[in-house]
Formats: C-alpha cells, sequence, structure tokens
C-alpha cells in the first residue's frame, strides 16, 4: 500500500511553463520502505523534497498523503512528516538537547513525551552529546542530532535531502546503518533525495529522475537486470580518436561515453566486443574491463546522461 | 494543532531569542552601553554647554534625556530580534519551523514575545539610570517604566518583521531600519521637546511619541494621566503591523 502518490506533479520557479521543473512527475512510496530519489543537480529532486515538504506552493498536479489530498490537509500532512534538509537546521547556540525540545514544543509534543523520545533516540543513535552547543559538535554529529529531530513526534514519513552532504565516508556509512535500524523499528517510511550511487543502494526502491520526470521506478537489483546487457570499460592510447572509431562500430541500442580517461560501452554483445577490440587495438590498450552494469549504467542507459 | 499547544510552541521559541539573547556577550554589551554611553555623553556635553538648563520640563537635559535614552535602547533591541529572523533564515533554522504544524501567526508572535521579553531585561538594567540622573521613581512607577519597555518592543519588532520577512541581507534590512526609525526616534520628543508647528502634528502620527510621553509623564511628573491611553495607542499600532506582518508572510 502506498503512503505517498504523486500524479501529474508540475511545478515552475517563474510564469513560464516551459522554466518547469518538475513535468508531470507521478511516483508512489510504498508504506514502510526506504525510497531513494536519484537524479544528478538540476533533476528536479530538490524540487520535488520542497513541494513534499510543504516549503513550496503554487504546484499542479495531486499529491495524495496516507489517503488525505496534501493541498486540503497540509497541516495534517506537516504534523505527520520529519524533516531533514541538506544544510543543517539547528540553532548553534542551543545545545543538541535545547534544540530537540524546542523543536518536540514546535511539534505540540508534552514536555515529558519529548524528553522520553529524546533520550531514546539518542541512545539508539549513540548521541552522548546532547549537551553540548550545536556550534561546538562536528558535521556528523550535528547530522545525527538532525536526524533525531526528524524522527521527533512519531512521524509515518520522514523527508530527508541529500543527507550526507559533508559527512566522510566513515560517518556516512554509520548514518545508513543508524537509519536503516531506527526507521525498522520506528515503522516509518524514508524518502532520500541523492545523487549518490551508493546512498541509493542502501534504500529498497530507487526512483530515477530527470529533467523532472520519473524515468525508472524499480528495487536497485530489479533495475540492474531489466537492462538486459553489460558494460566495457576501456582505457586506451588516443582515447578520443579510438572512441570516434568505436562509435561507428556499435549497433543503434549500443552507447559509449567517455568518463574520467575511459569509455564505457553498454552493450548486449559483451564478450564479442571484448574480442573484437583486443584484436583491433592491441597493444594500444591500458586496461579492457567486462562487468556487470551498476545502476550509474541503468540511469546512462534510460536518460542518455552520466549519473555524476 | 490547537492553540493551547500552538500558543505553547509560541511561548518556548520566545524563550529561545531570550537565550540567544543572553548567550551573546556582544550583543549584551551592544544593548547596554551604546544607550548608555549616548545618555552620558549628550547628557552631560549638553547640561555643561547650557549650564544644567532645565528642558521640557526635566531639571536638565541629563534627566531630559532618560525616556529618550531608554526608547534607543529598546529601538536596538527589536532591530536585533528582527535581525535574528533573517539569521534564522541564513542559518537553516527557519526552515524547520516553517515545515512544522505551527501555524503562521505564532511564529511571528513568537519573535515579537521574544524582543518584548529582552526588552524587559533591558528595562530593568536601564531604569535605574533614572536615579542616577537624579529622579526617583517609585516601585509602582518602575514597574509601569518596564510595561512601556515591554510595549515599545512589540511595536518596534512588529514593525521590523514587517520589512524583515522580505528582506534577505542584515545589511540592507539595518539601511530600511536606519531610515524608518531613527527620524522616529528623533521626531519623539526623545532628544527635544516638540511644542508646536508641522514637528507637532508628525509627532503626534509617530507612535514612539506615546511611549516617551509615558516616559517623561511617569519620571518628570509622577503622571499617569495619559498612560492608559498611549500603551493602547501602541497595543493597536502594533496589532496592524503584526497582521500586516502575517500577510507578508504568506
Amino acid at each position: 500500500m502506498s503512503l505517498l502518490e504523486l500524479k501529474n506533479v508540475s511545478y515552475a520557479y517563474t510564469q513560464k511553463a516551459s522554466d518547469s521543473v518538475l513535468k508531470s512527475l507521478s511516483f508512489s512510496v510504498p508504506s514502510f520502505k526506504r525510497v531513494a530519489l536519484l537524479g544528478p543537480n538540476g533533476s528536479g529532486k530538490s524540487t520535488a523534497f520542497k513541494v513534499l515538504s510543504t516549503q513550496l506552493h503554487g504546484w499542479s498536479g495531486e499529491i495524495v498523503f496516507d489517503g488525505k489530498n496534501l493541498k486540503e490537509n497540509e497541516s495534517y500532512v506537516r504534523s505527520q512528516l520529519g524533516v531533514c534538509f541538506q544544510s543543517p537546521s539547528l540553532d548553534k547556540i542551543l545545545t543538541g538537547r535545547e534544540n530537540l525540545l524546542l523543536h518536540a514544543r514546535v511539534l505540540g509534543m508534552d514536555t515529558a513525551e519529548a524528553i522520553r523520545e529524546i533520550n531514546s533516540l539518542a541512545e539508539k543513535l549513540r548521541v552522548t552529546y546532547l549537551d553540548k552547543r550545536v556550534a561546538e559538535m562536528s558535521g556528523g554529529q550535528a547530522r545525527r542530532i538532525e536526524i533525531i529531530k526528524a524522527f521527533l513526534g512519531k512521524p509515518q514519513l520522514l523527508l530527508l535531502d541529500e543527507p550526507t552532504n559533508g559527512l566522510d565516508p566513515q560517518a556516512r556509512k554509520d548514518f545508513w546503518e543508524e537509519l536503516r535500524s531506527v526507521s525498522q523499528e520506528k515503522k516509518v517510511t524514508v524518502l532520500v533525495t541523492t545523487h549518490l550511487i551508493e546512498e541509493a543502494e542502501q534504500c529498497e526502491e530507487l526512483i530515477f529522475m530527470s529533467e523532472g520526470v520519473c524515468v525508472g521506478h524499480g528495487s536497485p537489483a530489479a533495475l540492474r537486470s531489466s537492462l538486459g546487457f553489460e558494460v566495457l570499460q576501456i582505457e586506451v592510447l588516443n582515447i578520443a580518436d579510438r572512441f570516434q572509431e568505436l562509435k561507428a562500430r556499435l549497433l543503434p541500442s549500443e552507447k559509449a561515453e567517455i568518463q574520467l580517461e575511459t569509455i564505457r560501452v553498454s552493450t548486449p554483445r559483451a564478450q564479442e566486443l571484448f574480442d573484437e577490440l583486443r584484436k583491433a587495438w592491441g597493444q594500444d590498450i591500458q586496461r579492457l574491463e567486462w562487468s556487470k552494469p551498476n545502476l550509474a549504467d541503468v540511469y546512462f542507459e534510460k536518460t542518455g546522461k552520466a549519473l555524476k | 494543532m490547537n492553540f493551547t499547544k500552538a500558543f505553547s510552541a509560541t511561548f518556548a521559541l520566545s524563550v529561545r531569542e531570550l537565550k540567544r539573547f543572553s548567550r551573546q556577550r556582544s550583543r549584551i554589551i551592544g544593548t547596554l552601553l551604546t544607550p548608555l554611553l549616548f545618555w552620558a555623553l549628550l547628557g552631560f556635553g549638553i547640561d555643561g554647554a547650557s549650564n544644567n538648563t532645565s528642558v521640557g520640563g526635566a531639571g536638565n537635559f541629563r534627566q531630559y534625556f532618560v525616556p529618550g535614552m531608554m526608547v534607543m535602547g529598546v529601538v536596538f533591541t527589536a532591530i536585533y530580534a528582527a535581525i535574528s529572523l533573517i539569521e534564522d533564515r541564513n542559518s537553516g533554522f527557519l526552515q524547520g519551523v516553517i515545515v512544522s504544524p505551527l501555524p503562521k501567526w505564532a511564529m511571528v508572535l513568537s519573535k515579537i514575545l521574544g524582543a518584548s521579553f529582552i526588552a524587559l531585561f533591558q528595562g530593568l538594567l536601564l531604569l535605574p539610570i533614572s536615579y542616577l540622573a537624579g529622579m526617583h521613581p517609585s516601585l509602582v512607577e518602575f514597574a509601569s517604566c518596564l510595561v512601556i519597555f515591554f510595549v515599545i518592543a512589540i511595536f518596534v519588532a512588529s514593525l521590523a518583521l514587517h520589512f524583515g520577512w522580505k528582506i534577505e541581507s542584515v545589511a540592507g534590512f539595518h539601511g530600511i531600519m536606519n531610515t524608518v526609525l531613527m527620524p522616529m526616534w528623533f521626531l519623539s520628543g526623545a532628544t527635544f521637546p516638540i511644542k508646536s508647528g508641522a514637528l507637532l502634528w508628525v509627532s503626534r502620527l509617530n507612535p514612539l511619541s506615546y511611549a516617551v510621553g509615558s516616559f517623561q509623564d511617569i519620571l518628570f511628573r509622577s503622571s499617569f494621566e495619559n498612560y492608559t491611553q498611549s500603551m493602547l495607542i501602541l497595543v493597536l499600532v502594533s496589532a496592524v503591523l503584526f497582521f500586516l506582518s502575517l500577510l507578508r508572510r504568506t
């Protein structure tokens, strides 16, 4: 059953319809799942986040949350959302605990209930520095406080906008482990916007976004296996000339691009092309690998654009 | 969210303003020292030059300038409170409140009440200067002056917030506030008595005149004759500005 459903949602920051950032965006988010909105910068995912978190108005289409129309039940929807922004939303002059208690009051929670919930979440997320001022916390520590803040008030849906922005790899890993464990325990649906493949891999469902529309939806495994092709990665001398030469050899269903001095080819006949190129380019080849597609390949196949 | 919970959240957000104020030493020093320095420099300077001549019902300029100095202090406090709105927006704190179920009026009111709480605290520290200037307000008069502090802060914060919602930078906000509030302060009788002519009419339209007038009545004459009326005028104008801020916020 879907907790959230978007039907043909469009939004433009200006009056011109041609400037639309969201163009008839439609997707649904099933209850109790972790879902990622994946797309490069400018694909419209942050605008979708702003619409869903009720920061933006004036959009067209329909959004249904928990069976209720968002436009007509904005206050109810807000009371059911836990929101974690890309940029920090904590008061740096206050301590972590003061920030959380204040947010609990803003949500209408009573103090005793708020203290209980804050302590329980802090224990689960291994936060031992609640009484430190936010200004004195590291980025990762402040992020954890933001997560506790988002979980306060028992929301049905947690909205996270690029939640691990600015965190180091270890802090990122810890963040996802903790988010997975707490969201499962609290039975909270999670919708994350991200441009990072490794972050999207942490979710059970993915929604690919490109130019304001949904171009693919499914589990990471299903999306990968939907391709029906494999990937060749080639590092070769005279890469620009070789790339042109290779494009002339490709079938219409095959795609090639240069990424970081490497030619990537999506092809259903990887073995054949592998042998062909080894013969044709011989000593000029510095690396030639053949692998299963990753989510970036799936995104490229669906949009013709690289996920950077 | 029901009214009781919304008001409780409003109160919590206003207390946050007081906490922020108490943890920013430079802000405390600025809001107290600026009016104090103005009072000392202008008071002793002008009294020295005019041989302690009595002014507008006060024994000398040092006494005359006490109400003006206090109003100036509150004006600065309320402006800082509205600046904190811009800071909240730039630091990201405001976005967290905006997506919460809290009604819009509660958000606006919390800023106004926050400024008023700080003004009360400021009043407690600035009012004793009246004793230094040779005036002796009774306890009732002292408490009534604190009420004026509270009400002026409501007025100035409402006015400042009205502009603050739409201004992106602190520097731009300062510019607008100086242009609006400095003439209001000068035309309130804070620095010189306004007795006749066009300026008198302008000062009657100026809400700050009622605040300065009330301070002067209490401190110079121990009179409460126009006190209630003046406070009502300030509250009424503040209410109008509050609703205008609410419209601007939407």
